[in-house]
């Protein structure tokens, strides 16, 4: 069970026209994702990783290539895809339960159900005492687990995430991690998760790859076996810190290059 | 406990000069303070100018006797039918232009299709003056209450469509993304999303229109017309009333200032989740 391929990214590319000009931000990419795995993709900011991950959210169609859930060609947005964004995309006019129900509404879950599992949510990722809050009255913090949790109610085949925890401070965002590793030991949900951080892609995941800077393709693969569940002093062992050094050597290469074309 | 005050924490002392670097805030006491001051010092030099003797009454009467005009107007001149007049026609208008304004905006600013059959020609119209359709409109319409209504409903009527389509734009794409990845159809988007985002700024831009057509009413008044706030301006203008000019002109800043006052209410009201 623990094996089968839960998402097939297969030879995808995708070539941007801007002013007459091609811009291949992806090349050719083949991936693999197992069932109930969390999966990374590492690169350097403009490597186009943001750009695969909205190619199997169904958010823009590939130049070349398909991706497939669960065996069936991606086409279009569906709610078998939760994605969580860097930026707070949390609908301002609804209260902190109302945007957890956002997605149950639309499959007209029975009022009942959705209150019970909005609920469980709300008190998953630690906002007991927030429901009726508007995301004004939230930090920054408060609102991506908002986000995540609302991605997670509605009970989607894949989580995506582009960076969410990007925009938060150093502390709160070491407290988020351990929050989503927590909330994936417990769910086991398949998970590709995007993001320039080393240390974050370690110590999320069950498996990294590296992509390269534009155009991206992937230049290794990392399996990290690090034990679980993981707490944040799994961050100061030495087998986390011998990893960190074989990804950052790969990430900082890609860097150099980046900065080339700028 | 030198420089302590008896009872809390030392403190650095505030000076005057504090109060005027830029932006700095001020308390709120003397924000309302200055706010009547200005009210206050503009009463006092008319006062000064008229009690004074420095202006014949004909052209400045003092505020004693605009005081006493209003009064006049109100008790003898039916001043209450003007007013009423000019405030229908100014909100079957502002009603008219903004039910169909609305609705046609949010669609320019949410399809691109819509956008390039629209934008050009009202990007056109906006520029030509509501006023100078007042000629236009007498001879196609007459001088009553329709050609009124059609001049506030061309002056508000292209500029609403153009700000309400902007406002529909600014919604950030983001957000219309995680709807559909929670599972929700483009209907559902527009309603559940696109509509509920771009209300705030909706109500914004009818209160800035709505202060428009005030002035656009009062014009089309003066040209031609039997009754309405403009008109009693004008007609006291021929009798050399100056006092009631001027008292119909302090009626329209506070009947703009009630309903500015009036949709800023209703914005807090219904967008209490508002930033």
């Amino acid at each position: 069970m623990e094996e089968t391929i839960k998402l097939h990214i297969h030879n995808v590319s995708k070539i941007y026209r801007s002013n007459g000009d091609d811009v291949l931000a992806v090349d050719e990419i083949d991936l693999k994702i197992k069932n109930q795995e969390f999966a990374t993709i590492l690169g350097p900011s403009g490597c186009g990783k943001s750009t695969l991950l909205r190619i199997v959210a169904g958010l823009i169609k590939p130049t070349q290539g398909v991706v497939r859930l669960d065996g069936k060609v991606i086409t279009s947005p569906g709610q078998d895809r939760g994605m969580v964004f860097q930026s707070y995309t949390l609908f301002p006019w609804l209260t902190v339960k109302e945007n957890i129900q956002f997605g149950l509404e639309l499959s007209g879950t029975p009022k009942a159900q959705k209150e019970q599992m909005a609920q469980a949510f709300v008190e998953k990722v630690g906002l007991k005492g927030f429901e009726r809050t508007y995301p004004k009255g939230l930090s920054g913090g408060m609102k991506q687990r908002v986000a995540i949790a609302r991605a997670l109610a509605n009970n989607p085949a894949i989580l995506l995430l582009d960076e969410p925890f990007g925009a938060l401070d150093a502390q709160t965002r070491s407290l988020m991690q351990e929050l989503l590793t927590q909330v994936w030991e417990e769910l086991h949900k398949t998970i590709l998760f995007v993001t320039h951080d080393v240390e974050e892609a370690i110590f999320l995941s069950d498996r990294v790859f590296v992509m390269t800077a534009r155009p991206g393709k992937i230049k290794a693969e990392i399996d990290i076996p690090l034990e679980r569940p993981r707490s944040y002093e799994i961050k100061a062992t030495e087998s986390f810190l011998n990893l960190k050094k074989q990804a950052l050597a790969l990430i900082r290469e890609e860097a150099i290059k980046a900065t080339q074309y700028i | 406990m030198e420089g302590k005050k008896e009872k809390g924490w030392e403190r650095v002392p505030r000076k005057i000069e504090d109060f005027f670097s830029p932006r700095e805030p001020i308390p709120k006491s003397l924000y309302v303070i200055l706010s009547l001051g200005s009210f206050a010092f503009f009463l006092l030099i008319w006062s000064i100018l008229t009690y004074g003797g420095f202006i014949d009454p004909l052209f400045l009467p003092s505020p004693g006797r605009v005081f006493q005009a209003g009064v006049d107007l109100f008790v003898e001149l039916g001043f209450t039918t003007d007013i009423l007049n000019s405030v229908y026609r100014v909100m079957l208008g502002f009603i008219i232009a903004a039910l169909i304004g609305v609705p046609l905006g949010l669609v320019m600013g949410t399809f691109k299709v819509a956008e390039a059959f629209t934008e050009p020609v009202v990007g056109f119209i906006r520029y030509m003056p509501a006023s100078a359709f007042i000629p236009l409109f007498i001879l196609w319409l007459g001088i009553g209450d329709v050609e009124k209504i059609a001049i506030i409903f061309v002056g508000s009527f292209f500029q609403l469509v153009l700000m309400v389509a902007v406002v529909a734009k600014n919604v950030h794409k983001d957000m219309l993304e995680t709807a559909y990845t929670l599972g929700a159809k483009r209907v559902q988007v527009i309603w559940k999303v696109l509509l509920p985002a771009s209300l705030p700024g909706i109500v914004d831009t009818l209160r800035i229109i709505v202060g428009w057509a005030w002035t656009y009413i009062i014009v089309a008044e003066l040209v031609a017309s039997a009754s309405g706030i403009g008109y009693m301006i004008i007609s006291a203008q021929r009798m050399l009333r100056t006092g009631n000019i001027i008292f119909g002109i302090l009626t329209i800043g506070m009947l703009g200032l009630i309903t500015d006052y009036f949709f800023k209410w209703l914005y807090n009201r219904l967008f209490p989740w508002v930033e």
